[in-house]
This record gives structure tokens, sequence and C-alpha cells, in this order.
């Protein structure tokens, strides 16, 4: 009777290495070949150049090898919360630099310019990224969670600490913010 | 463009944007990941624990401590032991080259205990002068040749000298230097991991040294970025954190002018300044005409809230006072001069009431008393109609919880837009992700006495209150703000 009523959680190798990680290197390692490359690409998508993203992806994992002996998750939605939410602050934290959030900006310009050729309504990814630069950086951490990322609402929301109801809710107003950014003539500036 | 999220999510997946990561950063990152996390465990941190404590709480300034440690790690790098590919030989190098340079000019801005910082340092191994100067226009020279330190204080626009009883190298230097030498001398055997790559700065070729003491919880990062022409630092990046977070995150741009500041008029104090020794104080005479002041009368609702708040973690909260708060002075015919006053905000709709209830004059805590706008950054602004100095403004959030509100800053501007003679009086955004300033006000708990903030007298016809979220829910609360004034004359 007891086995029939209890819940049954079934664990993955993932998750093995998650609970393994905090006391080994080779766990470690696995959690990093498995999330490198998504780290890097959240960072390229919230900071347009692969240089920045190189460096914030570096942060990003050292800080994990800092704290991951004291990471109290155990499963791999557990660890892939926490990483996000370390990526997300890494970058909005690049990016509240004033000096560089103008470079970002003056990076997209210019690459727009570079690649005006006649359809001014097409929407190629340095328009988009000047746009979403102009967005709160939580809004563009969510626009990024969304959309690059393709996580769903509750997964955002843990991450973010955040009630799902309300970030759909919040998705609607930045988008109408996003659409009347892009309405407006790019020019890269804030 | 795009209507909804489902067109949105189309445009994003037909973009073409050049994500590929490059294979050797991912194996060297895999390699200083795993060798970060090899040096730290389970080593007890009682030594350099405390020791950071104390230097982080020196009199001197925040980033001082920090570009000690640059210089510092410039003059006891030398002694770090687990060198790899001769970077350490490489890096006592550049230390002589820079320690060649006449002047040594270094900008520094990043975060500190998550508030904004920037600075600017210059530094004479020549001439034995170290000086430096902050935003906010706080100035200090030290001058070691003739031992005298002369520090400026925009407030009071006072520069106070005095005697330096310590000899080149400061004290600030060689309490950083004991620092690296005590992790050092703990550590010898395994020191700090010191890598160097080729790499960019800037459009410069530049070889990049990644130092790492991530051995102990209180862990340092710093990346030096060396002009591989002049093979002088151009650049450095600081992480420093603990088992909380990060601590310091700064970045530093080195230049090597000729010539530096002589004075501490060169760092551009004004020559007008009011000038002190340390020994003699300045007595300024009250300012006649001060008007009678009297408690003001505020009617409080009655308290909804019931039972002890919960221990909730946030940093810079204010303990309660532990009694009712004592009345606040203002002159004689202060009244509230916001009751019944327009209210606009940056959330049209409010998702719980409206707008018009914030000066109704209603404080009480119960539903169809508050207004809930959207969440994260919102702000609501109340047209005074008329100048007035403001003496005070009462704001009741949300009192039948003891929640804690973010970011909560508190303006008076002349226009409804806040670009004319716009004055904060109040701000516990500590970490300035409003990007109105960094806050130095502390975080407090909702009460039904609601948060009085003494305005000084402002004088503004419009005010506004942000608010970023609170404790539990990500959404803004609002029953009631009061302006306590006089109209201006």
């Amino acid at each position: 009777m007891v086995g029939a009523m209890a819940k049954t959680v079934k664990r993955t190798d993932i998750d093995d290495f998650v609970l393994r990680a905090g006391v080994e290197a080779e766990a470690l390692g696995q959690l990093y070949e498995l999330y490198y490359e998504r780290i890097f690409r959240f960072c390229v998508y919230r900071l347009f150049s692969k240089e920045a993203a190189e460096d914030v992806t570096s942060t990003v994992f050292l800080e994990v090898a800092r704290g991951i002996r004291s990471f109290g998750g155990q499963t791999e939605q557990d660890f892939r919360n926490w990483l996000y939410a370390i990526a997300a602050n890494q970058a909005n934290a690049y990016i509240r630099k004033t000096s560089r959030r103008k470079q970002l900006l003056a990076e997209a310009a210019n690459l727009m310019t570079a690649a005006a050729t006649g359809n001014a309504s097409k929407l190629d990814w340095p328009r988009l990224y000047a746009a979403i630069l102009k967005l709160k950086p939580e809004h563009q951490t969510i626009i990024t969670l969304r959309f690059f990322e393709n996580l769903e609402f509750e997964q955002i929301a843990k991450i973010l600490n955040a009630r799902p109801v309300t970030l759909r809710v919040t998705l609607h107003r930045i988008l109408k913010k996003l659409r009347n950014h892009l309405q407006a003539v790019p020019d890269g500036e804030a | 463009m795009f209507k909804n999220e489902t067109d949105f999510n189309k445009i994003v997946g037909r973009l073409n944007i050049d994500d590929k990561p490059n294979p050797a950063h991912r194996e060297s990152l895999r390699r200083q990941m795993l060798s970060a996390f090899n040096k730290t465990g389970e080593q007890s941190l009682s030594q350099s624990g405390p020791l950071w404590r104390t230097i982080m709480k020196s009199p001197i300034t925040k980033l001082a401590a920090a570009a000690g440690i640059i210089i510092a790690v410039l003059i006891g790098i030398h002694q770090f032991g687990g060198s790899i590919d001769g970077a350490t030989v490489a890096l006592a190098q550049v230390k002589e080259n820079m320690k060649k340079m006449p002047w040594i000019h270094i900008m520094m801005e990043g975060l500190h205990s998550g508030a904004e910082v920037t600075e600017e340092l210059w530094l004479s191994f020549e001439s034995k002068i170290l000086a430096s100067k902050q935003a906010d226009g706080r100035s200090e020279y030290l001058d070691y040749e003739k031992h005298q330190k002369y520090e400026y204080d925009p407030c009071s626009q006072t520069i106070t000298v005095s005697q330096l009883q310590d000899d080149w190298p400061s004290p600030e230097i060689l309490r950083s230097r004991f620092f690296l030498d005590k992790i050092i001398e703990t550590h010898t055997e395994e020191g700090a991991e010191i890598t160097c790559r080729a790499g960019k700065y800037k459009d410069k070729t530049v070889d990049i040294y990644d130092i790492v003491f991530a051995k102990w919880t209180i862990g340092v990062i710093m990346q030096l970025f060396v002009d591989s022409e002049s093979h002088l630092i151009i650049a450095a990046s600081e992480i420093h954190g603990d088992s909380g977070g990060t601590i310091l995150d700064i970045d530093s741009e080195f230049q090597y002018p000729q010539k530096g500041p002589r004075s501490i008029y060169d760092l551009g104090v004004s020559e007008s300044a009011i000038v002190k020794t340390r020994d003699v104080s300045k007595q300024y005479a009250a300012d006649a005409g001060i008007p009678k002041l009297v408690p003001l009368a505020i009617k409080l609702p009655r308290p909804m809230f019931v039972g002890t708040p919960q221990d909730v973690k946030v940093p810079r909260l204010e303990k309660p006072l532990g009694r009712p708060r004592p009345p606040f002075y203002a002159p004689i015919g202060t009244k509230n001069a916001a009751f019944g006053k327009p209210v606009t905000s940056t959330d049209e709709d409010p998702i719980i009431g409206k707008l018009e209830w914030i000066t109704d004059g209603d404080k009480e805590g119960a539903d169809g008393s508050f207004v809930e706008l959207g969440p994260f950054e919102q702000h609501v602004t109340i047209d005074l109609e008329a100048e007035h100095n403001i003496y005070a403004i009462v704001v009741w959030h949300y009192h039948k919880e003891a929640h804690v509100y973010f970011d909560v800053v508190v303006q008076a501007a002349d226009d409804p837009d806040f670009t004319a003679n716009v004055t904060t009086v109040f701000n516990n955004d500590i970490d300035n992700s409003l990007g109105l300033g960094v806050g130095k006000n502390m975080h407090y708990t909702e009460t039904a006495e609601g948060k009085l903030i003494d305005a000084k007298g402002a004088r503004a016809r419009y005010v506004r209150l942000h608010s970023n979220g609170n404790t539990t829910y990500d959404t803004n609360h609002y029953i009631e703000v009061e302006v306590y004034g006089k109209a201006a004359k």
C-alpha cells in the first residue's frame, strides 16, 4: 500500500551529476560540457558581442566553481535555474556599466549600417538587439530566456524569482514596448 | 512588424545570429573552472576573512583599496609560486616597466557591495604621491615626501590637512600587500594561478594575464591587459567575492602621463575651498530667521498586521524603532498638500484600484483602500498644482503585511517629466538599478505608521515615488501618500 501511494521520482544521470558536482570535479566537468554552449549562446543573445559573451561565460562558470560546493540543488532543473540566474545577473551587471552599454549599441549600429541595403523594414539581429537593449535589464533577460532560450514561464519564474502569471503580463507589455522601439528609426542610441 | 508572442517567436526563429563558440575558449575555460574548483574546499578562512573585512572597512576610499591590490600585485607578484609558462617572470618585467613611468593614472569603475562607484587614481613612485578622486567630488592627495595628507569634502567644501605618519608605501597598500602576502604565505606551495594568453583590448594586441586566487572562499580573480609593444598594463579587471556573492567588481584603465597632479587643486578642487588643519574645528554660526516649528499632526490608520514579521533577508534593513515614531517638526501652517490632488503613474491601468485612491485620505490597509500597480519598476507622480516648500512626505505602500519594498526613490521637481530642479529626498536603491543614483537610505519594513521622509523644505510642484516590487510580490502597492508642505511664496 505504501508503494502505491508513494510518489516515485525518477532520477536521471544528469541529476546524479548535480548531486556529485559539489565534491567531484569530473561530475562538475560533465555539467560544464552539457551547459557551456547554452550559457555561451545566452550571453551572445544578451550581449551581442561574442567577445563579451566569452568574458561573461567565463565569469559565470568560475562563479559556479566557487559556489558548487555549497549549492543545495539536487536535480538538473535546480542546477539549470541556478546557472541561468547567475548568467542573467552577470550579463545585467556587464551591460549596466555605461561604457559597455554604449559600446554594445555602437557595435549593433555599425552592423546595421553595414548591412543596410534597401528593405529598411527587414528585421535583422543588429536592429532587434538595439531595440532590446533599450528595455530594462530584467525585461531584456525575460525576452532572451523566453524567445532565444525557449524556456517556459514556470522555468523563467524560478530563475528570476517571479510568479509565472506576473511574467505573462509583463511579457505582453514588453512586446508592446519593443514594437514601439522597432517602429522608431533605429539609430543605435540609448 | 509583429502582433503577438507567436509572431515575435517566428521573427526570432528566422534571425541569422552567429552564436558558435570558440573551441579554444571552451577548453581553456574548462581547465580554469576545474582548477578553481580544486582550489576551493573546506579550507578555514578565519585568517583571511577578518583581514579582508578590515581592509574593506579601511578609512581610505573603497577603490583605492582595490587599486592598492593592483599595485601590491605588481610589487609582490614575484613572490607568487605556481607560475605557469613564465607568466610570473613576464609580469615582474611589466612591474619594473611601470615603476619607471613618471605617473600612472588609473580610471576605475565598478560595483562595490552592490553600489556603483567610480574613481580616479594617480600614482607616482618617483615623487611618492598618491592621489584619488571619487565621482561625488571627494578627493585625497597624499604627499609622502612632505608627509602631508589633504582631504577634500565637497559637502562642506573644506580641505582638511593632516600629518602623514607613515612612509611610502602607504599603510593601505601595505595592508593590501600584507593581505596578499598572507595568502601567499599560507598557500606558498600552490600560490596563485597565473596564465597568459594573447588577446585584444579595444583593438590593441595585448597579453592577457589571468590571476586567480580561488582556493579560498574569498576569491579574487584579476585580469591584467598588457600592451604587447610597450609591456605596460593598459587595463585591468578585478572581481572579489565571498560565499555571499561578489563584493567588488571593477574595471580599470591605465594611462602614463608625463605629468600628474601637483596638489589637491589639480584634482578639480576649488581654490576657494576652506582649508583647515585636523586640530582646528570651525564653528559655524546658526542661521538666523529659522521659522517656528511645530509637530506635524499625522493621523495614522489602525494597524492591520498582526503577529511577528518574518525574518526577511534584505541588505541594509532598518531595525524597528520599538516605540512610536517621534513627532516631526515643520513650520506652522504646514498641511498635507497632496490631499485630493491628481495622480499619474507608469501603470495607467492598475491591476487593483484607482490612482486617485492614493491621495483620497483613506489610509486603511483593507481591500478597497489600496492600489496595485504592475510588476517591477513603477512610479506614481502627484501634482500639487502649485509650487510648495515640502517638509515631509509620508507613504504607505501596504501595511497589512510586513513587506519591504525595493528601490524606493522619492523625488520632487518643477515639471511633470522630472527634468527641471529635480531633488531626490529618499533613495534606497542601493545598486542603482533604477539609474537614479546609488541610494544611501536603508530598506524598511512597512507598518501602519507609514514611511516618513524628511524633504528638508524642497521647493517643487511635483512629487514622484518609485518602487520595484517587494519581498513577497513583484507588483507595487500604494495605500496613501501625504505631502506636507506650504505654498511657496
